[in-house]
């Protein structure tokens, strides 16, 4: 039987561990790829820490609201603050998987449509890389984790409209980067 | 195209090739840090799980050195469980592991399993009593000496064979990363095993590993009682595991 977020969640807050973990399970694959977004080699961590946390906090989780926009938030925060102790001096380093697209994806390509398709992607990851904090974050929920605005805002833990002009600030940012790159 | 809405199918595309961790181990380790210091979500102080595994992983060494030095057996056993004895990992051979069910000659398959594998085995199989009541898959091993019962209940698995005195009939392999956890069963002590996924297989007479039936496992608590020695395997958590145990007659 699958059971739903919510259902897990109720069980988990009456202390049944086992249906916690099937939930983060659930959550484990874009958790991991919100922390690596903020946090680089420190993801995994960063994400065991914030499940802990999210389970001793779970008596602050709102019934019946999405589970994952809350994980996240946790993740993203403890990710942030990963980073911060590790002083930002270091840039941020992010890779693309060695295989590159998912089949679906890179299917109907030719050998040298998929060379440029990915390059194409590792000059747009290193923009990424280079954002601000902030704004690399609100990319990760919004792109990378697949969230609503309105999750964005909701894990961010700001107004919709601020997840706007954020979005719209890293775009342009993104698209300033990549295009200074091919006029260099 | 817009030229926003392309860069956002970009970023999208982008987040499915991010070469993130997999963390495959990530919720067992979760698991273990809120079992070692977390009693209810409204949040007891925790341990640190990594505390605990280098702990653990030291004594494991210990116990390792212990056991080996003073003996000259090619087996490296450090102790054991009924007819279950642990070893070290490094006597599995790494090209044997795998994650799935390996299928050991002597298996066989039967549609009224619990009277057959009881004619199959030389102990009394003992049930779990679940509410509502759930029929398992079993399977009987008879290639193990006494017979192997395996009890499938789906999210978990009890693994019976007997306890008798005797050469062991199955090997864990552990690692210094794996978590070995004294608790009590019932009016026995069990072991729980966590910490990393760890491996089993059965052992010839002559006390060999048999490679090809080497299977790796996740969270397991062992132990022996009334003449049987009990795997069950497949909860996370500890107090799960010791529920179905709680139940078995």
């Amino acid at each position: 039987m699958i059971h739903s977020d919510d259902e897990l969640v109720g069980r988990a807050r009456l202390g049944d561990r086992d249906a916690f973990c099937a939930l983060l399970e659930r959550h484990r694959l874009v958790a991991l790829r919100v922390g690596y977004s903020i946090a680089g080699t420190e993801a995994e961590d960063a994400v065991q820490e914030a499940m802990v946390k999210a389970y001793r906090h779970l008596d602050h989780f709102r019934p019946g609201s999405p589970f994952r926009p809350w994980l996240l938030a946790i993740v993203a925060n403890e990710a942030r603050n990963r980073r911060r102790s590790g002083g930002r001096r270091n840039a941020l380093v992010l890779r693309i998987r060695e295989r590159g697209l998912p089949a679906d994806v890179a299917r109907d390509r030719s050998a040298e449509d998929a060379a440029i398709a990915t390059d194409d992607r590792a000059r747009l990851l290193a923009a990424v890389a280079a954002l601000p904090d902030r704004d690399r974050e609100v990319v990760a929920l919004r792109y990378f984790a697949g969230l609503s605005e309105a999750e964005t805002a909701a894990a961010l833990e700001c107004p919709a409209g601020t997840v706007k002009s954020r979005l719209s600030r890293a775009l342009g940012r993104l698209r300033l980067a990549l295009t200074e790159e091919v006029v260099s | 195209m817009n030229p926003d809405v392309h860069l956002e199918t970009r970023l999208f595309e982008l987040g499915g090739a991010l070469d993130h961790p997999e963390g495959e181990a990530l919720i067992a380790r979760v698991a273990a840090d809120l079992e070692a210091g977390v009693l209810t979500p409204a949040g007891d102080r925790r341990r640190s799980s990594r505390r605990l595994v280098a702990l653990v992983a030291a004594a494991a060494v210990m116990v390792a050195a212990v056991a080996i030095e003073p003996s000259r057996r090619a087996i490296a056993e450090l102790f054991r469980v009924g007819r279950v004895e642990v070893r070290n990992a490094n006597d599995f051979h790494p090209s044997a592991s795998s994650t799935t069910t390996s299928t050991p000659p002597g298996l066989v398959f039967d549609p009224d399993p619990i009277a057959t594998a009881q004619a199959a085995v030389d102990f009394p199989i003992r049930l779990p009593h679940l509410v509502p009541s759930r029929t398992p898959t079993v399977t009987v091993d008879r290639s193990v000496p006494g017979g192997l019962v395996t009890l499938d209940y789906g999210e978990f698995r009890i693994v019976e064979v007997a306890a008798r005195p005797g050469p062991a009939v199955i090997a864990k392999g552990i690692d210094p990363r794996t978590r070995i956890m004294p608790t009590p069963v019932r009016d026995t002590t069990g072991y729980w095993f966590t910490g990393t996924h760890h491996r089993i297989a059965y052992v010839d007479r002559d006390g060999n590993i048999r490679q090809d039936t080497a299977r790796t496992v996740g969270h397991v608590l062992l132990w022996a009682a009334d003449g049987v020695t009990f795997r069950v395997e497949g909860f996370h958590t500890l107090p799960r595991a010791q529920e179905i145990a709680r139940t078995i007659q």
